[in-house]
């Protein structure tokens, strides 16, 4: 037999799932020990241990770890993971490289809710002024827009086509951000807090973060690999799936909406990091081939290892902290255009 | 004909949307063992019919029977297990290697994480031989050429190994080599006892291969029956506004037909 010819640079996702989760131990060594104050090895496990036991410990410098260092990684990577999760899934259903939260207007949405509780607090009631209310405006205004981008895009019979729901994605994205220049002009002198959360950042995150991505996280990776192989007949055509008997219009719409309420509580969390959905699964795509069964959770790992090794970059090896979603736009957005580029010839070529 | 013995059978079937129908007063049947040809010009409500018959669309009145039992009786899993169609067109997006693409037709027999049993394997690897697609089979689909992905559209349907096959224009991106090759494999799939149902537009095929013709007009069914009595001068003339020659031919074993040339596009002068 001739040798067949793959285009895929790694055969085995069991290889990559391995040098994943060395390199997401690696990142969490790194993160942990790194910073203003130096950590061993030794000392971060007894910090952990001693933690999870319930021994006593040096107040200061058990606090770094487990109050500061491990639940900002812990929300990185979690946020990384649900962004990853996401895009695999919509460029998946939607067949279009480009399908991210952002296309679809979750992320916009989710922004301008953070940012309408942050400029009610202003004038607003006390209560509102404080570090948990934008994450829950965040996710009422992913909520919100995803179901009204559905709504606009939905057909009369129910069916969703990836065309009009892109279109509906960037008319919403292009009114909500309209209406975030407003609340920004609103905002004043204190328009600076809305522009620091919208940058994206895991400055001073809580378990609280880690466990809220988390909490929607997980459900969505287990609908999403129970869904692996349908979603890969899909990808051939929703009438060819429907003869092989898939229930395509109940797994879009499960698959939409797990996929965008990772996305939302990733926002929520962390503000808008972008181009870790969009790329993330490419980059997986490209080195083991477009099986679901295997680009969806690796996608989630990747993208937990790259937001987590971008906020790590971001607080520990630069010399002054800079928002992390300014470091993914900045290293990440070069990468996607030549990604973009070699498409584009590929298709230009037939 | 007795559609209640059919595999495959339309009762009274119509559709349409918007008041106006396309397809109507559709009674038909499909045997077990038959290799059926759709026939009838462009516009004659032929690929309808076909996503009628898989399912695919849900009839404005009539309706459909698989043994007997209204296709909307089986699960979607059961109806996959019992009618493959295979669609003229596929566009692919993600580089699938073609014998993945291949086992994709075993979906309606995995579990739930789509791992594949020996036997799924077996019937992948005899699609794909049947096909003669095993020197692509690592080929990512999307590379392929318009006939070499037909031809693995086709072995996804055979994969699926089910007792009603359905094929809109198989043989649409084929060269002559492997057109016959595929009428081919479909007599043998129908020796198997399958029920076989063709659209196509190759009468030349069809009046060597059918077993039986179904001819439809503007959406309305004009005959059907076995080849040597429906494939008439008289029958394509109706059907096909054309005038045809007709006549046994020893070379092929079966029918053939040649036509009169006409002028131009304008009307006939019949």
């Amino acid at each position: 037999m001739p040798v067949p010819h793959v285009a895929r640079l790694a055969r085995n996702p069991w290889g990559l799932a391995l040098l994943l989760v060395v390199a997401l131990l690696g990142l969490a060594w790194l993160s942990l020990s790194w910073g203003y104050l130096a950590f061993s090895y030794q000392e971060i496990w007894e910090i952990i241990q001693g933690r999870l036991l319930g021994r006593e410990l040096e107040l200061g410098r058990s606090q770094i770890i487990w109050e500061v260092r491990l639940p900002r990684l812990a929300t990185a990577l979690a946020a990384g993971a649900a962004l990853g999760l996401s895009g695999a899934i919509y460029q998946g259903l939607l067949l279009n490289p480009l399908a991210d939260p952002y296309t679809l207007g979750v992320s916009s949405g989710a922004a301008l809710g953070a940012a309408g509780v942050i400029t009610l607090g202003f004038w607003g009631p006390a209560w509102l002024s404080n570090p948990i209310t934008p994450t829950v405006g965040a996710f009422g205004g992913a909520a919100v827009t995803l179901l009204a981008v559905m709504a606009l895009a939905r057909e009369r019979d129910g069916s969703l086509p990836p065309t009009s729901l892109i279109l509906s994605g960037v008319i919403m994205s292009t009114i909500l951000s309209a209406g975030l220049s407003f609340l920004k002009y609103l905002a004043g002198d204190q328009v600076s807090s809305i522009i620091f959360w919208l940058l994206g950042s895991f400055v001073a995150r809580t378990w609280l973060d880690a466990l809220l991505v988390t909490v929607f996280f997980l459900p969505a990776l287990l609908v999403a690999l129970a869904s692996a192989v349908d979603l890969n007949v899909m990808t051939l055509g929703l009438d060819q799936a429907r003869t092989l008997g898939v229930n395509t219009k109940g797994t879009r719409r499960r698959l939409l909406a797990v996929a965008s309420l990772a996305a939302a509580s990733a926002v929520a969390v962390s503000g808008i990091i972008g181009f870790v959905g969009l790329i993330t699964p490419h980059l997986i795509r490209l080195l083991i081939g477009p099986d679901h069964r295997a680009l969806i959770p690796l996608s989630a790992l990747a993208g937990a290892v790259l937001l987590g090794a971008a906020d790590w970059v971001a607080r520990a090896v630069l010399p002054g902290e800079i928002p992390v979603g300014v470091l993914t736009a900045l290293l990440a957005g070069p990468v996607f255009l030549v990604i973009f580029r070699r498409q584009a010839r590929r298709l230009t070529r037939g | 004909m007795a559609e209640e013995l059919a595999e495959l059978a339309a009762q009274d079937l119509a559709f349409g949307y918007d008041g106006r129908l396309i397809l109507r007063d559709l009674t038909l049947g499909f045997q077990a063992g038959g290799l059926f040809f759709l026939v009838g010009p462009n516009g004659a409500g032929k690929s309808t019919l076909l996503a009628l018959l898989a399912g695919l669309l849900a009839p404005t009145q009539g309706r459909v029977l698989l043994r007997g039992q209204p296709l909307s009786s089986f699960s979607p899993r059961e109806l996959a297990r019992l009618l493959a169609l295979a669609p003229q067109k596929s566009t692919f997006s993600l580089p699938f290697t073609v014998a993945e693409v291949v086992a994709m037709g075993r979906r309606p027999y995995l579990g739930r994480w789509g791992r594949l049993s020996p036997r799924d394997q077996e019937k992948v690897d005899l699609a794909l031989t049947r096909l003669g697609l095993e020197s692509l089979a690592g080929r990512p689909i999307t590379t392929l050429s318009g006939g070499e992905a037909q031809r693995a559209v086709i072995a996804r349907t055979l994969a699926q190994d089910t007792p009603v096959i359905l094929l809109d224009e198989p043989t649409a991106s084929l060269d002559i080599h492997q057109s016959l090759g595929l009428m081919g494999l479909l007599r043998e799939l129908a020796a198997e006892g399958r029920a076989i149902i063709v659209v196509s537009h190759d009468l030349t095929l069809a009046a060597v291969y059918a077993q039986e013709m179904v001819f439809l007009k503007k959406g309305r069914l004009v005959a059907s029956g076995p080849l040597a009595q429906t494939l008439t001068p008289e029958l394509l003339e109706l059907v096909f506004e054309a005038e045809a020659r007709v006549w046994a031919d020893e070379f092929t074993g079966g029918l053939a037909i040649s036509w009169r040339p006409r002028p131009n596009l304008g009307p006939s002068a019949s």
